[in-house]
C-alpha cells in the first residue's frame, strides 16, 4: 500500500498543527461557528445532532491491519468503543469532543490515515473498486491513479472552495464495482488496441434530489493527460458552477444545464492550455507509484483441500458461506472473502473495536494484513488462501462477522438517519433492522437472490436509495416520518435509477410492502431472473398491486 | 482603514480610490474601476496615472487580456469566505496573463484562507473587520510545502518531484 515518505508526513503534520489552531481560536471564541464551519469540515469534523462527528478517509478502501487497530484504540479512547463505515470508504465517529479531535488526527496520522477533505465544498476521499488488485476482471489497478489524485486534490488552492462537494471514483475492471455512474467525476481504466492505459471520463452523476447517471466527457483519455484533464474539469467547475442555490451547485447541474456538448468544449479550451504544464504525468511518475502496490508474496496453490471440500458437503452453513462470500481471485489458491457488517440487532456499517482487533488479527494470519472497505458498508479480507477458508469461517463465525448475506436482500445500506444525522428527517436504522428481522430465514434470502435495497432518511440520499433495486426514502410529512418506495434503480454497469411507485408509507408499514414486493417479483419472476431483470420486464404495476391493495 | 497585509515584497498603497462607476475622479487619483468601467474607457491607463481594476467573482478576467497596460492592481472580491471564483481568477490573471502587479483581495478575507490566496498569487490582502494582523500572519505560514507543482515549476524533473515542489504560488 502506498507509505508516506517524510513529505506527506510533513504535509500532514503541518495541516494538524493548523486545525490545532483553529479548533484553539473556535473554543476561545476568537471564531465563530460561521467562519470555523468550512474549517472544520475540511477537516472532516461535522456538528451532528448530538455531537461532533469525525469523519476519517480510507482512500480508496484499503486499510492495514496496523491502521485498523489505530482506529480500534481511536474509538475506545475517544468514542462509545465503535465506528461506523459509510458509503464512500469512510470511518466515521458519532461521539468525538471537538476539544479531542485535533489529539485524534495526531494519532491517525502516526498510522498515515488523515480526514483532510473528507467533507465539505471539496474534493473528496478518492473512492475505488474495493477488489483493485485482486479481481479476475482488472484491466489495470486503479490504486496508483487514485494516490496520485489523491496528492494532487489535497488543499488544492484554487480548488478548495467549490461551489459545492466534488466527489471522484476509479474504477479498473470489466465490472464496475465502484459506482463511477454516480460521481461528479467517474473514471474508468481502459485499454486501447495499440495496449496503452487510457481513461474514460464520466461526469455529472449523482444522487441527492436530482438523482442523475453520469455522462461520457471523453471515451478515452492518455494516461500522461490525467491531472490535466482534471484540472482543467475542476476549473470550469468552480467558474461556472451555480453558487446561488446550494441545491443546483453540484456539476451535474452545470453539465445539464449547458448540455454536454458545450460542457466538454469548456473543459477541452482549458485542457489545451494545461495538457502540456507541469502536471503532465510521465512514466517514471506512474511506475514509482505503482511500486507502491506490489503483489504480494503469494504461495504456490496447496493441492489438498479435502477439508475445504468434506466440509462443504457436510455443512450446509459453511457451503452457503463459501457460495455467498467467498469470490474468484486472479491468483490461483486464492480467493477474496466478504465481510458482512450487516448482522442482525446491529446498525448497518457498525463495528465495535474489539471487533476491528480480531479482524486485524485475521487479516494477519489469513493474509497479508490487508482490509478492503466496500462502497456497501462491508470489508474484505483480500488474500485468504483456499485451503484455510474453513478455519477462517470458524473464527469469523464466532465473531458474527460470517453472515453470508452479500448482494442479498438483508445487505441493506442505510445512513444514519435521524438518530445520528442533523440533515435527516427520517430514521433509516430501525426501519432497516425491522426489515432485516422480517428477512432472517437465510434459505428464503438465499432463493429471492441478488436484490440491493437502500435507505436514505433525507433527500441527501446518503444511502443511495435512488440507485438500488429496491429504494427507501424516509421523509417528514407534516410531522409525521413517512417512506416512498423506489424500485428499478441499479448502480453497476446497468446503472439507472429508481422509479417512486406511490405514496408514502408509515415505518411499520415497510416491512410489509417489501415483503409483498418481495412476493411479487417471486410470482413474476422467469427461472432464475434476478429482482431487476424481472422488474424491467413486468414494469412496477405488479408491485404496486401488492403494496396499495 | 482595513489592515493591510503584503507578501512577495508587493508595496500596496493605502490611498486608493474604489470609485464607483458614476463617481468622478481626478485625473491625478490613484483609482480602483470597475472591469466594465475600464474596457469602456478603452482599457488602458494614461501614462503615469495610478490606474487599478476590480473584479467581482463572476467577472470573465480573460476581459483584460491586452488591456492590463499602465494597471498597477487587480482587486478581486470575496463575498463570503465560501467565494471560489477570485481564486480562479488570480492564477489566470498571473499564469495565463503574465500580470506581474499587485492583485488584492478584498471582501471576506479572513486568516485561514490567505494561504490559499497566496498559492494562487495574490499577494496583498484586506483583512475583513476583525481580524487580527498576527493571526494573519501566522496562518501564512502554517505550510512550509505543497502538493500541487509552482506555477513556475521547471521541466524535465518527474511530477512526483514537482508535486513536492514547494508554494506552487
Amino acid at each position: 500500500m502506498y507509505r508516506y515518505d517524510e513529505f506527506d508526513h510533513r504535509l500532514l503534520s503541518q495541516r494538524i498543527g493548523q486545525f490545532r489552531d483553529q479548533v484553539a481560536r473556535r473554543l476561545s471564541g476568537q471564531l465563530d461557528e460561521d467562519a470555523f464551519r468550512p474549517l472544520r469540515l475540511r477537516n472532516g469534523v461535522y456538528l451532528q445532532l448530538n455531537a461532533y462527528m469525525l469523519r476519517v478517509n480510507i482512500p480508496y478502501g484499503l486499510l492495514s491491519s496496523r491502521q485498523l487497530r489505530r482506529l480500534a484504540d481511536i474509538a475506545e479512547r475517544y468514542d462509545r468503543g465503535y465506528g461506523h463505515f459509510s458509503t464512500r470508504q469512510n470511518i466515521q465517529f458519532n461521539w468525538p469532543r471537538l476539544v479531542d479531535i485535533p489529539d485524534m488526527l495526531a494519532e491517525l496520522a502516526e498510522v498515515e490515515m488523515h480526514a483532510m477533505q473528507s467533507s465539505g465544498n471539496c474534493i473528496r476521499n478518492i473512492t475505488a473498486d474495493h477488489l483493485a488488485g485482486i479481481a479476475a476482471d482488472e484491466v489495470a489497478d486503479p490504486r496508483p491513479y487514485c494516490e496520485i489524485i489523491r496528492q494532487w486534490s489535497t488543499l488544492h488552492p484554487e480548488f478548495s472552495f467549490l461551489p459545492r462537494k466534488f466527489k471522484i471514483a476509479v474504477s479498473g475492471a470489466a465490472r464496475d464495482r465502484a459506482a463511477v455512474h454516480v460521481h461528479d467525476i467517474g473514471i474508468r481504466i481502459r485499454r486501447n488496441e495499440a495496449g496503452e492505459i487510457g481513461f474514460h471520463i464520466l461526469v455529472g452523476g449523482g444522487l441527492g434530489r436530482t438523482p442523475v447517471i453520469g455522462k461520457t466527457l471523453r471515451e478515452f483519455l492518455p494516461e500522461a493527460d490525467l491531472l490535466s484533464y482534471l484540472e482543467a474539469v475542476l476549473r470550469v467547475y468552480n467558474r461556472y458552477g451555480r453558487r446561488d442555490n446550494k441545491y443546483k451547485a453540484r456539476i451535474k447541474i452545470l453539465v445539464n444545464d449547458l448540455g454536454i456538448g458545450a460542457f466538454a468544449a469548456l473543459v477541452e479550451e482549458e485542457w489545451q492550455r494545461l495538457r502540456h504544464s507541469a502536471l503532465r504525468l510521465g512514466p517514471a511518475d506512474i511506475e514509482r507509484m505503482k511500486a507502491h502496490f506490489p503483489r504480494p508474496d503469494y504461495l504456490p496453490p496447496v493441492n489438498d483441500t479435502s477439508e475445504y471440500e468434506a466440509l462443504r458437503r457436510d455443512d450446509p452453513a459453511f457451503d452457503r458461506w463459501a457460495e455467498n462470500a467467498v469470490f474468484s481471485h486472479r491468483q490461483p489458491g486464492y480467493g477474496i472473502v466478504m465481510v458482512s457488517l450487516k448482522r442482525s440487532g446491529r446498525p448497518t456499517g457498525d463495528m465495535r473495536a474489539d471487533e476491528m482487533r480480531a479482524l486485524a488479527r485475521l487479516a494477519e494470519e489469513y493474509g497479508f494484513g490487508e482490509i478492503r472497505v466496500t462502497h456497501r458498508q462491508n470489508l474484505v479480507l483480500p488474500d485468504v488462501p483456499l485451503h484455510r477458508l474453513p478455519s477462517l469461517w470458524r473464527e469469523l463465525t464466532a465473531l458474527d462477522l460470517a453472515m453470508p448475506n452479500h448482494g442479498l436482500l438483508s445487505d441493506i445500506i442505510a445512513c444514519p438517519g435521524m438518530d445520528y444525522c442533523a440533515l435527516a428527517t427520517a430514521r433509516s436504522i430501525p426501519v432497516a433492522q425491522a426489515i432485516a428481522e422480517r428477512f432472517d430465514d437465510l434459505d428464503y434470502l438465499h432463493d429471492i437472490g441478488d436484490l440491493s435495497l437502500n435507505i436514505s432518511g433525507c433527500i441527501n440520499s446518503c444511502a443511495h436509495h435512488n440507485v438500488a433495486n429496491i429504494g427507501i426514502l424516509g421523509v417528514d410529512k407534516r410531522g409525521q416520518e413517512v417512506y416512498q418506495i423506489t424500485l428499478g434503480g441499479s448502480s453497476g454497469d446497468d446503472a439507472a435509477i429508481g422509479k417512486r411507485i406511490g405514496p408514502a408509507l408509515p415505518a411499520e408499514d415497510v416491512p410489509a410492502a417489501i415483503e409483498g414486493i418481495v412476493e411479487a417479483f417471486l410470482a413474476e419472476r422467469e427461472g432464475d431472473e434476478r429482482f431487476i431483470d424481472t422488474y424491467r420486464r413486468v414494469g412496477d404495476q405488479p408491485f404496486k398491486e401488492r403494496v396499495y391493495a | 482603514m482595513p489592515e493591510i497585509v503584503a507578501i512577495n515584497g508587493a508595496k500596496p498603497g493605502t490611498d486608493w480610490l474604489f470609485a464607483e462607476d458614476d463617481e468622478v475622479v481626478a485625473p491625478d487619483r490613484p483609482a480602483v474601476f470597475s472591469l466594465s468601467r475600464w474596457l469602456e474607457a478603452g482599457g488602458r491607463g494614461d501614462a503615469g496615472l495610478l490606474r487599478g481594476v476590480r473584479l467581482d467573482p463572476a467577472d470573465d478576467p480573460a476581459l483584460l487580456t491586452g488591456r492590463l497596460d499602465g494597471v498597477a492592481m487587480v482587486a478581486l472580491h470575496f463575498p463570503d469566505l465560501n467565494e471560489g471564483r477570485p481564486y480562479s481568477q488570480a492564477r489566470f490573471l498571473r499564469a495565463e496573463l503574465g500580470f506581474g502587479g499587485e492583485i488584492r483581495a478584498r471582501g471576506a478575507v479572513l486568516a485561514d484562507q490567505l494561504l490559499f490566496m497566496a498559492r494562487c498569487g495574490f499577494d496583498v490582502f484586506e483583512l475583513a473587520p476583525g481580524v487580527d494582523r498576527q493571526v494573519a500572519l501566522s496562518a501564512l505560514s502554517a505550510f512550509d510545502i505543497a502538493y500541487q507543482p509552482a506555477l513556475a515549476a521547471g521541466n524535465g524533473d518527474t511530477l512526483y518531484n514537482r508535486l513536492r515542489a514547494g508554494r506552487g504560488a
